[in-house]
């Protein structure tokens, strides 16, 4: 017998057609195959199965055919016919499973094997990888350090001619342009440094109890330059005037929403930007404070909403920066717990917010005995001021208001007692003008001697001489009434406290002196600043004279900054001494505070930071 | 343009053309059958030119399907090409070629030996850049046998010839494939000596890649598992692809690596790991895009693709002829030469499928 009986060979195609779908010719080329391989040894057919359950990858189908094979074989070793080729029939069932299970297993063993070795492979390379990307950031950071630190070198010096005034014509606008590039230079920097630390995890969460509406109205200060510039955008502000503190990481608030708000001034042309803020009591002492910056700017497509995140994602080439403002920005959210969430259309505008938990200070606010003088004149922020008023009436303030200039300036002349501790101005551009006459006028009366004039919604367009503060868009009311309880004790008056107040500076870079003096010596001429090179010098002057606040550089040759501490805590007890360095790592924060520094402050010195530095301490050795 | 693959003395008296030219690949060892063969054949056919090369193994022929999984001792595609159209040179003749000069002639290598000037003489031909270059590096079966290249009648165990095809009349294509993505950083050959690589990055070769890849196993040498992505020194990135390059073996003592290829100081390594099986498939389905009905091919298959694939290569050879769905005879090689993509430079590999497609111009 050389091949199947006739009717078997049929019950078999049969079944084929049926269980694959097969044409009868295909069919009984598969069993002509199968007789050649029972019959003959013929290899063939496992090789065609071999490829098909390979390339085909389907278990249903390998099931299919060990049914069919099982089948068949079932079919054929049941008959006496095939009683003489029950060994080949035995051969052929053994060779199919070799094929379809033991080579399968072989080969699944195989690939197993070698995929074992791959992720092997992927895993060294990965923690090679990461390990590589942790030392370029270690290294972008310090070269941005120190690239922050000569930019700040040269923009100090390039204000400095500036403010001589010493050059003109082309020349002036040499040194515009100059100190405009170092400017953007020294934000990019800025930039690729926060985003360091952020992404190698060294940013520090610096929480503290803060007055929310003091940490906006700082916000708007800080924008309103650039606000000033856009004449066709209305600023407004939609924003709980309840004065309530709040525990939180004040800075990087800050951060967030003066970068939003930039973003919104540098893509709205017309229209409006409001910046909004809501908040929701939570239990166990917690607010939820959702911020929000709405504009009226260019709008983004959704495609650049969703790639709006991403890093250098600037969409609208003409803008300056690099883009990547709002990439640190949400970075900075989600590492403060929230989420910066943009939407926008097309040509119509964009809104950004995002929510913070924040932990509420229940300090309260009395106003009880304050007298308080509103005049406003204009329609556009009417409202706004009579929701001030009820509120300050809810606080315990008395309120008195006018909207007509003949009446407050009557008022202003004849009164002879309840002279208000504050009065406010909202009028127009002549308006301010005249009344900043007047007041220079009613600060010579013995009776106006403890009221705080302040100008309000000024929008920066007046200058004026003699209100006490001047607000261009939003008016904070905790600060406003620290005015009225320290009447005398502003930062100016700080400034002028700062007599006989001895500051010593150590670094070991000339230029660094030389920045730290130009600007403290501006701010605080009635101080004495000394100025050491190294430290042994500095050890020499603090061994001579007490001073009131040091400065010591961390990292200079010879005596680094933790011995030049040790030998002064030697001498005598210490004072105020901060610890100033360019190393922006979680772990100089620790061991600097171990070492006994009342503080760190990071290199390049921000003169913002430095000045409230420095008017704590005054503050603290005056009252 | 007619052919035919020929395996057998029967398949002489079958022929329906008048042969002109025939390139055939002869098991190592089996030398004489195959010289018998050609003889045979030259009787036949007076004016026939003979072209072989010896393979490390089977050789592949696709007139039906089922060829592939068999064995056979030698192949021979015959085809009756245009004489003018086609001829043999020598090594010397090809060293001397005019690169200078625009050709109008394909040329498909066949090196009887892997030289390091052989890869020099690629690029050579290539600096006239309409010049299309594929070949291949005869194998040997073991110890026992020894690689060799043939031509009329004479086995060469050590040189170089060239199949010049002129491209007015034939087009001349085809591409190199592997299955291995590069991965990690580049890694710098540091000391080398011929085909041993005994530092990289200045530590000893085996102890660097063996920290990366685990022990250098026989079981993987032999399976061919590991290759390396071959850079030379000064080589640009981009222009014709970075060619794989297998290890051949491992020296413990001397804690160093062979590769199958020469190298040099400067040059740079890259670890490889293999395709996905998507990837892998996709890749073999790429030969659809040679569907020439009116084409043959050549095949060369690299003994270390063969090894690394080991029973399942015929089944992907199987893949690729259903793909095709044009006639080839293919061989094992100890190299292949072929362009990566559709308009690099072609350059000398381990360890992949390169085919050489031939069509006859419409005149």
């Amino acid at each position: 017998m050389k091949e199947l009986l006739h009717h078997d060979r049929e019950t078999i195609v049969r079944r084929l057609c049926k269980r694959f779908d097969l044409e009868q010719s295909a069919a009984e080329g598969v069993v002509a195959k199968l007789q050649q391989a029972i019959f003959e040894g013929d290899e063939s057919i496992f090789f065609d199965l071999k490829y098909l359950v390979h390339f085909r990858n389907d278990p249903d189908f390998s099931e299919a055919i060990v049914h069919c094979a099982t089948e068949t074989f079932s079919l054929l070793s049941a008959q006496e016919a095939y009683r003489p080729y029950h060994r080949q029939l035995i051969d052929f069932y053994f060779r199919f499973y070799k094929t379809i299970f033991i080579d399968r297993c072989r080969y699944a063993k195989k690939i197993e094997k070698r995929s074992d070795t791959v992720q092997r492979i992927l895993k060294h390379m990965s923690e090679e990888m990461n390990q590589i990307l942790d030392t370029q950031q270690l290294m972008i950071a310090n070269i941005s350090h120190e690239m922050r630190t000569a930019l700040n070198a040269i923009v100090g010096y390039l204000s400095m001619i500036e403010d001589k005034h010493t050059l003109s014509g082309e020349e002036e606008g040499f040194l515009t342009k100059a100190l405009h590039a170092s400017s953007t230079l020294q934000a990019l920097v800025s930039d690729i440094l926060d985003i360091t630390k952020i992404n190698s995890d060294q940013l520090e969460i610096n929480e503290e109890t803060f007055w929310m509406d003091d940490m906006l109205a700082k916000c708007i200060d800080g924008i309103s330059l650039e606000l000033g510039k856009k004449h066709q955008i209305d600023f407004i502000t939609d924003l709980d005037l309840f004065p309530f503190k709040v525990h939180g990481d004040r800075q990087h608030i800050m951060e967030i929403l003066t970068n939003l708000l930039s973003n919104a001034i540098k893509y709205t042309d017309k229209g409006y930007i409001c910046l909004r803020l809501t908040r929701k009591r939570i239990a166990n002492g917690k607010i939820e404070a959702r911020f929000q910056v709405e504009d009226t700017g260019i709008g983004m497509t959704e495609e650049q909403i969703r790639q709006i995140f991403d890093p250098f994602s600037r969409f609208k080439t003409d803008r300056k920066g690099i883009g990547l403002g709002l990439h640190i920005t949400s970075k900075l959210a989600q590492k403060l717990g929230g989420k910066l969430k943009a939407r926008s259309t097309f040509g119509v505008g964009s809104t950004f917010e995002f929510t913070l938990m924040l932990g509420e200070d229940p300090q309260a606010v009395d106003l009880s005995g304050k007298r308080l003088c509103f005049f406003c004149s204009r329609s556009d922020t009417l409202s706004a001021e009579r929701k001030k008023k009820e509120l300050l009436n809810s606080l315990g303030a008395s309120v008195a208001s006018y909207d007509t200039e003949e009446e407050f300036i009557n008022y202003l002349l004849t009164a002879e007692t309840d002279i208000p501790d504050l009065i406010s101005v909202a009028a127009d551009r002549e308006g301010y003008a005249k009344f900043d006459a007047l007041i220079n006028y009613l600060k010579t009366l013995p009776r106006f001697k403890r009221t705080y004039f302040i100008a309000e919604m000024t929008e920066g367009v007046v200058s004026l001489r003699y209100f006490d503060k001047i607000y261009d868009y939003f008016v904070p009311l905790v600060p406003l009434i620290q005015s009225l309880e320290n009447l005398h004790r502003d930062s100016e008056k700080e400034v002028s406290e700062a007599h006989n107040f001895q500051i010593l500076v150590v670094d070991d870079i000339e230029t660094n002196l030389e920045i730290f003096n130009m600007f403290v010596s501006q701010r605080y001429p009635d101080a004495t600043i000394d100025l050491a090179g190294g430290g042994h010098e500095a050890i020499g002057m603090y061994k001579a004279k007490v001073y009131d606040i040091v400065f010591l550089d961390l990292k200079m040759p010879g005596l680094d900054g933790y011995e030049v501490l040790k030998r002064f805590e030697s001498i005598r007890p210490l004072p105020t001494v901060y610890a100033l360095t360019a190393d922006v790592y979680k772990s100089t924060y620790e061991k600097v505070m171990e070492a006994g520094f009342s503080g760190l402050l990071e290199k390049p010195l921000q003169v913002d930071v430095l000045f409230e530095t420095i008017d704590k301490e005054i503050h603290a050795k005056n009252y | 343009m007619q052919y035919a693959i020929l395996a057998k003395n029967a398949d002489i008296d079958n022929l329906p053309f008048r042969p002109t030219f025939a390139v055939g690949f002869y098991r190592a060892g089996e030398e004489e059958p195959f010289h018998a063969f050609c003889q045979a054949l030259k009787t036949r056919f007076e004016d026939l030119e003979i072209l072989g090369c010896s393979s490390e193994s089977t050789i592949y022929g696709t007139l039906s399907m089922h060829e592939i999984s068999q064995d056979r001792p030698f192949g021979l595609l015959c085809l009756d090409m245009a004489k003018d159209a086609c001829s043999i040179t020598y090594e010397a003749e090809i060293s001397a070629v005019d690169t200078n000069r625009p050709s109008r002639k394909a040329v498909v290598l066949f090196a009887s030996l892997y030289h390091k000037k052989l890869e020099a003489m690629i690029a050579k031909l290539q600096s006239d850049k309409a010049r299309p270059v594929f070949g291949a590096i005869a194998a040997s079966a073991g110890d026992d046998t020894a690689p060799s290249i043939y031509h009329d009648g004479t086995f060469y165990p050590q040189g170089l010839l060239a199949w010049e095809i002129d491209t007015s009349s034939y087009e001349v294509g085809g591409f190199s494939l592997y299955d291995f993505d590069p991965v990690g950083f580049e890694l710098e050959i540091t000391e080398a000596e011929k085909s041993t690589i005994i530092e990289i990055e200045n530590k000893p070769a085996l102890d660097m890649i063996e920290d990366m890849i685990g022990p250098l196993t026989q079981e993987s040498i032999t399976s061919y598992d590991h290759p390396f992505f071959l850079r030379r020194k000064n080589r640009e990135l981009a222009a014709a692809g970075i060619p794989l390059a297998s290890i051949y073996d491992v020296d413990r003592k001397r804690r160093s690596i062979t590769l199958h290829r020469e190298v040099s100081v400067g040059d740079k390594l890259r670890l490889a790991v293999p395709f996905s099986r998507e990837k892998q498939e996709h890749t073999l389905n790429a030969f659809r895009r040679y569907r020439d009905k009116n084409g043959i091919a050549l095949l060369f298959v690299c003994v270390a693709y063969k090894g690394h694939w080991d029973d399942m290569e015929p089944i992907y050879l199987t893949h690729i002829a259903r793909s095709l769905k044009q006639p080839f005879l293919g061989f094992h090689t100890f190299g292949e030469i072929g362009p990566l993509g559709k308009n690099a430079p072609a350059i000398l590999h381990n360890q992949t499928l390169t085919l050489l497609n031939i069509t006859e111009k419409a005149q």
